[in-house]
């Protein structure tokens, strides 16, 4: 299962324990100005250096890596393709025909096609970088230093905890399925919403088990009592100061490559 | 003194089953009890009544003699003294890491962060999973995300700790490692309260047996009344324990006798003491033996040995043979016309108290120390209880060859006339010496115990 395989990685790469902080940071940062460029120069830039440093600085298994870049190069693709095609009107380069119906590439579609998919790919490899190189329980403490909410945090600790519980659970039962071997499609259909509906209905039970299990260790709804965390070293001034440096020559380049097109 | 107690518990879900019916159960201060019954018997209903998490529909429960309060501050006050361990480990860990979720009792008593770090950090020692601290649950396996949620209850210090089915589920060695665990928690002076279908350990590790059957309390007593009533073991879906139904064959057949054993320990009392060793003609050849031939006899780790009586004049016993049927090395002989009496050699116990975790645990130990004792004595058989001695022993490089039933390992290989060192966490000392003497007491073979300081 791939959330288990990410969540593995998480816990177990070579960027471990980098602060969380400083990964937050650098992932953030530099795909909001992916997002923000206006060429697609600076976000395979970023593709490159995301890249770089999920293979080679956190040693990540190359193959689960393409695996995931998997989706959001079909989307890019996909826009890339649906733009140039449908974008634009006075740049035409190239016409074709098919079922006596004229298309049109433009110019002007595919470079925004460019820019749409390069950022698409770059996005999703700076979120990666921040998956598997950090795990979630991490995350959380991140959130806090953000200034988000207790509860919400609290929220998504107990679904991060419980979305494992359920995983092992559906996995338990989709084997137990298949020993009493079901086979055409038609009893895989039944199955698999008998499964769910199951699934659903255990969801609500281990709701309430929570809620009595955390009563017994005295809870009484108002301290933030799952944010407990030991140490709150500072941020290490010299990396943060070397990301930010970074992301100021980032933001350069950004600005320098503006409306800068390939074609 | 009661610490906790229940008066006519009636409780019907909200469906209609009558899961308790006029329960009456109470439990003293710092001992073990084991409510036993089948599968629906109600186990679970009873237990989840002691830390208010149900309300009586009749009846009372008394915490230390008052009453439960089920207001806020009351409730508060239970769930502070009473602490609960649910059967599956993941209903209970809730923290995405096992750090905070030993943190999450203590934060909801509002303690300083700094008592906080301490709490959660003895707990995991306590429980020797330090290693995991920052792990997921998810990560664990089932008799390590047990440990942790035992941790989770010890870091609030409560007084009672109710356990239900503790050991279901787990492979044989978590089982142990759990009741250890908890065996130290008691030796420390909590009360243990579980539910279990396992009968041999609640007659091996209980004080007080409750058995429920079909929601009522059909007896309780100690373990040997309770395994004596063998119509209502039998009534109740429960079995016998195997030292029980084993005893039962053998005494049947006039091998054994006395009282019914509940330990391994009884059992090998209860069979040993009918034997006079010169009726036993059945011993093992130490070196090829002809027919007529006549040797000494030894016992060695519990077996009757020959011993070649020009060979080795020292070790020549007071007890001589001849043989019978020529038998090669190693292979059982059968010795006639023995003469002599051999009084089987007991070991001596040697007891070696260490510090517990919150006492400094193996860092208050010096383990050269440790080391000299060993060379001094030079023990057959090492053994280690409780969590601070097990990491001594460890750090020591020492091989341990208990770490699990201890104190009856160490008694049964005394009275196979080896030498036994033990090294005991805090309490777990008397215990030791407790078990010893109850054990000389009921007029088994006298050990002696030494205490190494
Ligand atoms: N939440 C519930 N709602 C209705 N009935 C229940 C519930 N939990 C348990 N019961 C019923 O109460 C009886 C006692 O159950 P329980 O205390 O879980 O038994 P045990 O722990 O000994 O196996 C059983 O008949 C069971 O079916
Ligand atoms: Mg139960």
């Amino acid at each position: 299962m791939i959330h288990q395989t990410i969540d593995i990685i998480a816990h177990t790469n070579r960027l471990r324990h980098i602060d969380t902080r400083l990964k937050v940071i650098f992932a953030v940062t530099t795909l909001l100005i992916t997002i923000a460029s206006t060429s697609p120069i600076p976000p395979l830039l970023a593709f490159v250096i995301a890249t770089i440093l999920i293979l080679f600085a956190a040693k990540i298994n190359p193959g689960t890596y393409f695996f995931l870049l998997l989706t959001p190069l079909f989307f890019g693709l996909v826009s890339l393709l649906m733009m140039s095609l449908f974008f634009g009107y006075d740049s035409p380069l190239y016409s074709f025909e098919i079922l006596s119906h004229t298309f049109v590439l433009q110019k002007e579609g595919i470079n925004m096609g460019l820019l749409l998919g390069t950022r698409t790919v770059a996005g999703s490899a700076c979120l990666f970088f921040l998956a598997l190189t950090t795990p979630m329980t991490e995350l959380f403490t991140g959130l806090k230093w953000l200034r988000i909410p207790d509860v919400v945090i609290e929220l998504a600790m107990i679904i991060y905890r419980y979305i494992f519980v359920f995983l092992e659970e559906a996995q338990r039962m989709w084997l137990a399925s298949r020993m009493r071997g079901e086979t055409d499609f038609r009893t895989k259909i039944e199955v698999f919403s008998m499964l769910a509906s199951t699934l659903f209905l255990r969801t609500i039970h281990q709701g309430e088990k929570l809620f009595v299990a955390m009563n017994s260790r005295c809870y009484d709804g108002e301290t933030n009592s799952l944010c407990y965390r030991e140490k709150n070293p500072g941020i290490n001034i010299t990396s943060l100061f070397a990301i930010l440096l970074f992301e100021f020559a980032f933001i350069y380049v950004t600005i320098k490559t503006q409306n800068m097109a390939f074609i | 003194m009661n610490i906790i107690e229940a008066q006519n518990l009636t409780y019907k879900y909200p469906d209609g089953t009558k899961a308790l019916d006029d329960i009456d159960f109470s439990v003293e201060k710092g001992s073990i009890t084991a409510i036993i019954g089948q599968n629906g018997a109600g186990k679970s209903t009873l237990l989840l009544h002691l830390n208010a998490t149900l309300r009586p529909a009749n009846g009372a429960v008394y915490l230390e003699n008052k009453p439960f309060a089920y207001d806020n501050k009351g409730l508060h006050l239970i769930r502070r003294k009473v602490a609960m361990v649910f059967q599956n480990p993941d209903d209970q860990l809730l923290a995405p890491t096992v750090r905070q979720d030993v943190a999450f009792g203590p934060k909801n008593l509002k303690l300083a962060d700094a008592q906080i770090k301490q709490r959660v950090d003895e707990a995991l020692r306590l429980v020797g999973m330090e290693a995991y601290a920052d792990k997921p649950p998810h990560f664990l396996s089932g008799g390590q995300k047990k440990r942790v949620a035992i941790a989770g209850v010890i870091a609030m210090k409560p007084e009672i700790m109710v356990l239900d089915e503790p050991t279901a589920g787990l492979d044989p060695q978590g089982c142990t490692e759990i009741i250890d665990i908890l065996d130290e928690l008691n030796a420390e002076g909590k009360t243990i309260i579980f539910s279990t279908h396992d009968v041999d350990l609640a007659a091996k590790w209980a004080n007080n047996i409750y058995v429920l059957h079909e929601g009522r309390i059909k007896r309780h007593g100690s373990p040997s009344q309770i395994f004596a009533d063998h119509t209502m073991i039998s009534e109740t879906g429960l079995k016998l324990p195997g030292f029980v139904q084993t005893f039962r064959e053998l005494k049947l057949r006039g091998i054994s006798g006395g009282e019914s054993p509940l330990t391994m320990l009884n059992f090998v009392e209860s069979v040993s003491k009918p034997f006079d060793v010169l009726k036993v003609r059945c011993a093992i050849a130490s070196t090829d033996v002809y027919s007529g031939e006549t040797v000494g006899l030894v016992m060695k780790n519990g077996t009757l040995c020959t011993t070649r009586v020009d060979d080795d004049p020292k070790s020549v016993t007071s007890v001589f043979g001849t043989v019978i049927f020529e038998a090669r090395a190693g292979e059982d002989i059968v010795v006639g016309e023995i003469t002599g009496i051999l009084s089987p050699k007991t070991g001596v116990i040697h007891i070696v108290p260490i510090p517990r975790v919150i006492e400094g645990g193996s860092r208050a130990v010096d383990l050269g120390t440790i080391c000299r004792i060993i060379a001094g004595q030079s023990p057959d058989k090492i053994g280690a209880m409780g969590t601070s001695a097990k990491v001594v022993v460890k750090k020591a490089g020492i091989k341990c060859d208990f770490e699990v039933d201890v104190i009856q390992s160490s008694i049964l290989a005394a009275l196979r006339g080896l030498n036994v060192m033990v090294f005991a966490t805090g309490g777990m000392v008397d215990r030791v010496i407790q078990k010893i003497e109850s054990n000389n007491k009921q007029g088994g073979q006298h050990i002696k115990y030494l205490r190494v300081s």
